[in-house]
């Protein structure tokens, strides 16, 4: 009996010993991977969609968009610095909690010889979140069984693996930084999709002949693409391969060419953006060096893969349904959040990329002597782009755009984009009505007058004045002047 | 391997060895203790095997002379007394010669790796790998060898009973260093499962890693940066930070190993040899060094400081002090020299370098100066029992001693002796007490000093405690359990929150693995 008691209270002790190890990790561990997935993880059977992929992926698709626009329930839990053997273990710990119909798969690096890149940080945001399964476990211990494999601080994955089983060894130094958002994190609005805020000068490229490519596709990005297929189809899973659009070096082009051939052994579709070469301009859409898309770029390519997704996968519109009705709150919430980085925005060109948003119209003006730079032209045309589809789905963005002609002349410059009509309109220094009100610059004033009430931004020669309307509701939302 | 890993070692040990015979578990400690080095250090395996034979078959050899000789002279009653002393003198020769030839062999050994790159092949080093626990096994063996040498127990017959005396794998890390009259019966008796044992080692262990992974490796970069700071870029003040940190790194590092492998060898129901007694208590320096590194001091002491004060030479030295100095001085004199040996050989211990020899000829010099003043003390305490009985006193020799042991630092932790005399210079002349916050401000953040502090104070409380006579393990152990199981879960989580462990994180190896 004695004996009995004290095994029962060593279980006990055991018990409550773990659970407060699990407290305190769980509280100290960086909250990047729970931001990420978790609204995932809340209910996962609900989504139709999901994008896996890179960085890329990650700042060029935007989940939330795709309710807005078409409907369609989707995820993206892709990863910074994934590569295709991370992206297929992510893709198989979230297939064990929903069968989608759609698996988008980016295939960016598939050429690569390695399991792993550089950063561990961004393998824990990729697995951390999942529960311990004994697929995460397969996940580790497959990722990272290469001994020559290491981190970016030079250390072997294979000393590392432990730190996914018990995160409190990766993380238990960050009691020191512990702040408001530790003890109540804030899950993503953007279901896992991430804003790059900033315009990147354009950079050039030369699109090779579809012809020219890779001839080895047995490397280990090309096996586990290979797997992702499989694993997708096994499942009855549609695969849809993508190639974002960025301005590729020879070497990747001919890399994302060769996956042409994987796509027609499996028999999947695969759309490569960087030869389409007509989607996102990189002028204007991207975000850094590497090409990262900002939003205004994710927007382009986010409609373009909706339409695609609704004509070639019968991907069905939710939005009707009662059962997705808590999508309607995640809308909102998103659109606020949307808001808010637009008031928060003091950066002239980061704005304009922002603008380029079909639910906001759009007040502008600029003032006399303001010089603008080609680029910050290109912004302000690119606000009113629009996505012009073709026959079989090739698209192009129109390069329609207005002349800024007015900007020459010595008066005031004032724009107005006004969705609900589906017009741009500019002038020198006038009056303009559109379908939210009356908008009027003179030497003084940028104002918006609309039923029972008045909008108005002091007009100054050497600046810029915006005032940004939510194009469904007619409600100002910000009014700038920079 | 890291100490969480050596820890659940520990745990995993303990496990398998209840769960066998009672008869089978001092083997199965043998099999985990080799399984240990195996796995830690495969190619140094024919070295600790090399000690092992060589010290159990030269103490049985010279087990069985003796005998043989007492044999002899009790078997033949018709010898002559001339022919009795040669027969022993004969027999006294081949012992002697087997004995230290057993003992060059092993600290021939030991000198190789040790003193070979760093005396020989400065300039080209070889590269040689100090092979795991071989200054403690070596030590350990050689302890046992005299001591059957000198007959004070009879050897060990069973050779794979002694190879788990030399190979006990918490011992292999940084010691103690245990006698075989001690540890060996230990070893390979049945300890019964306790349950209050194993919380008591638990208890230990986790003390240990809290002294090690909270305040030694947390101190640590301030200590390496101060210490590696060019000539001149610390201020004297600075330096003197360094040193008191040091002082806690060094004390805790070892402290809190020891603290570890003594609770893990615990778990088995083994008590090794103490090696820490509160030394920063000291009031004096000889009582230091009776409170620090006990095993390694009672080994000099028992085999090389006895037995050189009681060589026919010293003993002529000291009589013929007498005649010029006086009877008082006379009697010091044998211990005054002995500790400068001593002092010596634990300077060489630590390595060949200059700075460790004059760090140990310093602590020599100046046992050997108290040594020699100890008739002058005894006068001076018997003119003022009053004032030297006092607390004020007392406080007054423990922060002489806290000083006089941290001078010795400088030339323990500097790399060279002309940087640990460049720093001495730097704190008695240019202190620049204004620099001092900018200097060190920048080694630690804010919340790793905070830590550290608070660390500190609870280990000084601890201490003070123990001074006193509190048995702080029991006092936990007698608490109602909610009380203990609280006490052992802040435990347990505040070491793994707070500890210098993980990625990111240099988790030291232990100081004294290298010696």
């Amino acid at each position: 009996m004695k004996k009995l008691r004290s095994a029962a209270l060593s279980v006990l002790f055991c018990a409550l010993l773990v659970s407060a190890i699990a407290g305190v990790s769980r509280l100290v561990e960086r909250k990047a991977s729970r931001i990420k997935f978790e609204p995932f993880l809340d209910c996962p059977e609900d989504h139709d969609v999901l994008f896996i992929g890179d960085s890329l992926m990650v700042n060029g698709i935007f989940p939330m968009e795709l309710w807005q626009d078409y409907g369609i329930t989707s995820y993206n839990i892709s990863s910074y610095g994934n590569t295709l053997p991370v992206c297929y273990w992510v893709m198989e710990n979230a297939l064990q909690y929903v069968t989608p119909k759609v698996m988008v798969i980016g295939i960016k690096d598939v050429e690569k010889s390695y399991k792993l890149s550089g950063s561990s940080s961004d393998v824990h945001t990729a697995l951390d979140c999942y529960p311990l399964t004994l697929t995460k476990i397969r996940a580790i211990e497959d990722l990272m069984d290469d001994p020559a494999a290491t981190d970016d601080s030079g250390t072997p994955y294979t000393t590392l693996k432990w730190e996914y089983y018990f995160k409190l060894g990766k993380y238990h130094s960050r009691w020191s930084e512990l702040s408001a958002s530790d003890f109540h994190p804030i899950p993503t609005r953007k279901r896992g999709a991430e804003y790059a805020l900033g315009v990147a000068p354009f950079k050039d490229y030369t699109l090779i002949d579809e012809y020219q490519q890779l001839e080895d596709t047995y490397s280990v990005g090309f096996v586990y693409l290979r797997k992702m297929i499989e694993s997708c189809q096994r499942r009855g899973i549609d695969v849809l391969l993508v190639h974002m659009p960025y301005p590729a070096e020879t070497s990747d082009q001919e890399a994302a060419n060769a996956v042409w051939n994987i796509a027609n052994e499996y028999g999947v579709d695969y759309i490569d953006f960087v030869s389409m070469d007509q989607v996102a301009d990189y002028a204007t859409d991207c975000y850094d060096a590497h090409a990262h898309l900002n939003p205004s770029g994710a927007r382009k390519v986010t409609d373009y893969l909706g339409r695609y997704l609704c004509d070639h996968f019968s991907v069905p519109d939710r939005r009707s349904d009662p059962h997705y009705a808590p999508w309607l709150a995640y809308g909102d919430a998103y659109m606020e959040e949307k808001a808010d980085y637009i008031r928060r925005e003091g950066n002239l060109k980061n704005l304009l990329m922002l603008l380029h948003d079909s639910d906001y119209s759009l007040c502008l003006s600029i003032g006399a002597n303001v010089e603008l730079s080609e680029q910050d032209k290109l912004l302000i045309q690119n606000i009113a782009r629009e996505h012009i589809f073709e026959e079989d789905m090739f698209a192009k963005w129109s390069n329609n755009l207005f002349p800024l002609d007015a900007l020459d002349e010595s008066a005031p410059y004032l724009l107005v984009i006004d969705r609900a009509a589906n017009t741009h309109t500019e002038s020198a220094g006038s009056e303009i009505s559109a379908s939210f009100g009356l908008v009027h610059l003179d030497n003084t004033f940028l104002t918006l007058e609309q039923a029972g009430q008045t909008t108005s931004i002091p007009y100054d020669s050497d600046g810029i004045q915006a005032i940004i309307i939510d194009a469904a509701t007619n409600e100002v939302i910000a009014e700038k002047a920079i | 391997m890291s100490l969480f890993s050596l820890a659940f070692y520990g745990f995993f040990c303990a496990a398998l060895y209840y769960l066998v015979p009672r008869r089978f578990r001092w083997l199965i400690l043998l099999a985990l203790s080799y399984g240990f080095y195996v796995s830690r250090a495969f190619s140094a395996l024919p070295f600790i095997l090399a000690t092992t034979l060589s010290s159990w078959l030269g103490a049985l050899l010279l087990a069985r002379m003796s005998n043989r000789c007492k044999a002899r002279l009790h078997a033949d009653s018709s010898l002559s007394l001339d022919e009795k002393k040669k027969i022993r003198a004969a027999s006294k020769v081949r012992r002697r010669i087997l004995f230290l030839g057993v003992l060059v062999l092993n600290f021939g050994l030991l000198a190789v790796f040790k003193y070979t790159d760093d005396v020989l092949f400065r300039a080209s080093p070889l590269g040689l790998i100090l092979p795991l626990g071989i200054s403690f096994y070596t030590f350990q063996s050689m302890g046992y060898l005299i001591d059957v040498y000198n007959g004070k127990y009879a050897p060990e017959k069973n050779p794979v009973k002694f190879a788990l005396f030399v190979s006990f794998f918490p011992q292999l890390i940084q010691g103690p260093i245990g006698r075989f009259d001690k540890l060996g019966p230990q070893l390979t008796a049945s300890h019964d499962f306790k349950f209050e044992t194993l919380q008591r080692g638990a208890l230990l262990m986790l003390w240990g890693l809290f002294k090690k992974l909270v305040i030694a490796d947390r101190a640590l970069p301030l200590v390496d940066a101060v210490f590696s700071a060019p000539a001149g870029a610390m201020g004297g003040a600075s330096i003197v930070a360094g040193v008191l940190f040091y002082s806690l790194q060094q004390y805790c590092d070892f402290s809190g190993g020891i603290d570890l492998v003594s609770g893990i060898a615990q778990l088995f129901g083994i008590e090794l040899a103490e090696n820490f007694r509160r030394p920063y208590f000291s009031v004096s320096l000889g009582d230091f060094w009776r409170r620090w590194h006990i095993s390694l001091g009672a080994w000099m002491r028992d085999y090389v400081f006895y037995p050189f004060a009681l060589l026919k030479p010293v003993n002529r030295l000291s009589k013929a002090a007498k005649k010029h100095f006086g009877t008082a001085f006379s009697r010091a004199l044998p211990a005054a020299l002995g500790n400068l040996l001593v002092f010596f050989l634990v300077g060489l211990w630590h390595g060949a370098q200059m700075h460790y020899l004059l760090w140990g000829l310093y602590n020599g010099a100046i046992l050997a100066f108290t040594a020699l003043m100890e008739p002058v003390y005894k006068r001076i305490n018997a003119r003022l029992p009053r004032l030297t009985a006092s607390k004020g006193f007392h406080l007054f020799r423990v922060l002489r001693t806290f000083l006089v042991v941290n001078i010795g630092w400088y030339f323990d932790r500097c790399a060279h002796a002309s940087e640990a005399m460049q720093m001495l210079r730097m704190t008695l002349f240019e202190p620049r007490f204004a620099g001092v916050a900018a200097e060190l401000s920048g080694l630690l953040i804010p919340a790793d000093y905070m830590v550290l502090a608070l660390a500190t104070l609870l280990l000084f409380a601890v201490s003070l405690a123990q001074e006193r006579g509190v048995h702080v393990r029991s006092v936990i152990l007698s608490r109602p359990l909610p009380v203990r199981w609280l006490i052992y879960i802040i435990g347990i989580v505040g070491v793994l929150l707070l500890g210098v462990w993980g990625s990111g994180f240099s988790e030291a190896s232990f100081i004294y693995y290298q010696f």
